[in-house]
């Protein structure tokens, strides 16, 4: 009984752990409305594309090319050289803070907000 | 009265061999379960854990870890997904290494042990992510922890009554 109880507290403390971290990276995201997509391959900067403009982008991933849209403030994958394609699954993004990922691809796609920039975007 | 008596190699073989299958065929079931979507496209049941789980309280953690590294190369090489099998291996031993260490404890369950192993795959997973992309990666990988945590009472729950049915055998 007493290893029951440990588990539940065990339970109990990882998901108030986890629900925390959660809601905190949610509400300092949500500071500002998201205004621009920034793409990161492989850990560097590859570009950062404005929401409000729609779009159509090629990114040359670890990969292969995948293809990103934005379209309407929300940006989503089109399409990806993957195995799983889980990054074409993920649902659109438009919120600051909320990302699609391509791990094989390496790449980033993550929503900004923010300061203003006097470029519209910029390529790397 | 039942006493173990110590398994020859032969017998040892057979019954690993029979292991991995199990658990590389519930990989292989997992795979054809559709999980909704929308912002978690990477989510799995983790059901190839029971094998683990029910191994590591019949025959020790050395032969959890020969079970889960095994079925998780062999699940990569059949299905040819390399990449894929990397964060397995990760999220593998991380998560077998939590299990093992709080098993030994003595102070929980199998289902606090499967829980924090289903905890520690998500983490092992996390951390080669953040390793390979080079950024850290978004608030709604702490939620993909909560549902490890979930799935991992559920695998423990089974794991446990599993353990106990077949220790007499083993």
């Amino acid at each position: 009984m007493k290893r029951t109880k440990n588990d539940i507290i065990l339970l109990v403390v990882i998901l108030i752990v986890c629900a925390l971290v959660s809601i905190g990276m949610i509400v300092y995201n949500k500071q500002e409305t998201g205004v621009r997509v920034v793409v990161t391959v492989d850990g560097k900067e590859y570009g950062s594309y404005p929401l409000n403009r729609d779009t159509i982008v090629e990114i040359e991933g670890k990969i292969g090319i995948n293809t990103m849209e934005i379209k309407d403030g929300s940006v989503r994958m089109i399409e990806a050289v993957c195995p799983d394609l889980y990054c074409v699954q993920h649902e659109p993004i438009h919120a600051n803070g909320e990302k699609i990922i391509c791990l094989p691809g390496t790449i980033i796609l993550e929503i900004v907000g923010g300061e203003e920039s006097e470029l519209d975007s910029i390529v790397g | 009265m039942s006493r173990k008596k110590k398994k020859s190699p032969a017998e040892q073989l057979a019954l690993y061999g029979v292991l991995v299958a199990l658990a590389f065929i519930f990989s292989y079931i997992e795979a054809l379960i559709p999980l909704p979507f929308g912002p978690f496209p990477g989510m799995k049941l983790g059901l190839a854990n029971i094998v683990v789980v029910v191994v590591l309280y019949i025959a020790g953690a050395k032969g959890a870890l020969a079970v889960s590294m095994v079925r998780v190369i062999l699940v990569g090489f059949t299905f040819g997904n390399l990449n894929s099998m990397l964060y397995s291996l990760a999220g593998g031993l991380f998560s077998w290494l939590a299990m093992a260490l709080l098993k030994k404890t003595d102070r929980f369950g199998v289902t606090g042990v499967s829980v924090i192993g289903g905890v520690c795959h998500n983490l092992g997973q996390m951390l080669v992510a953040t390793a390979m992309l080079g950024k850290a990666l978004g608030y709604y990988y702490p939620f993909l922890c909560m549902i490890g945590a979930a799935t991992g009472v559920v695998i423990g729950i089974v794991a446990g009554l599993i353990t106990n049915r077949i220790k007499k055998y083993v």
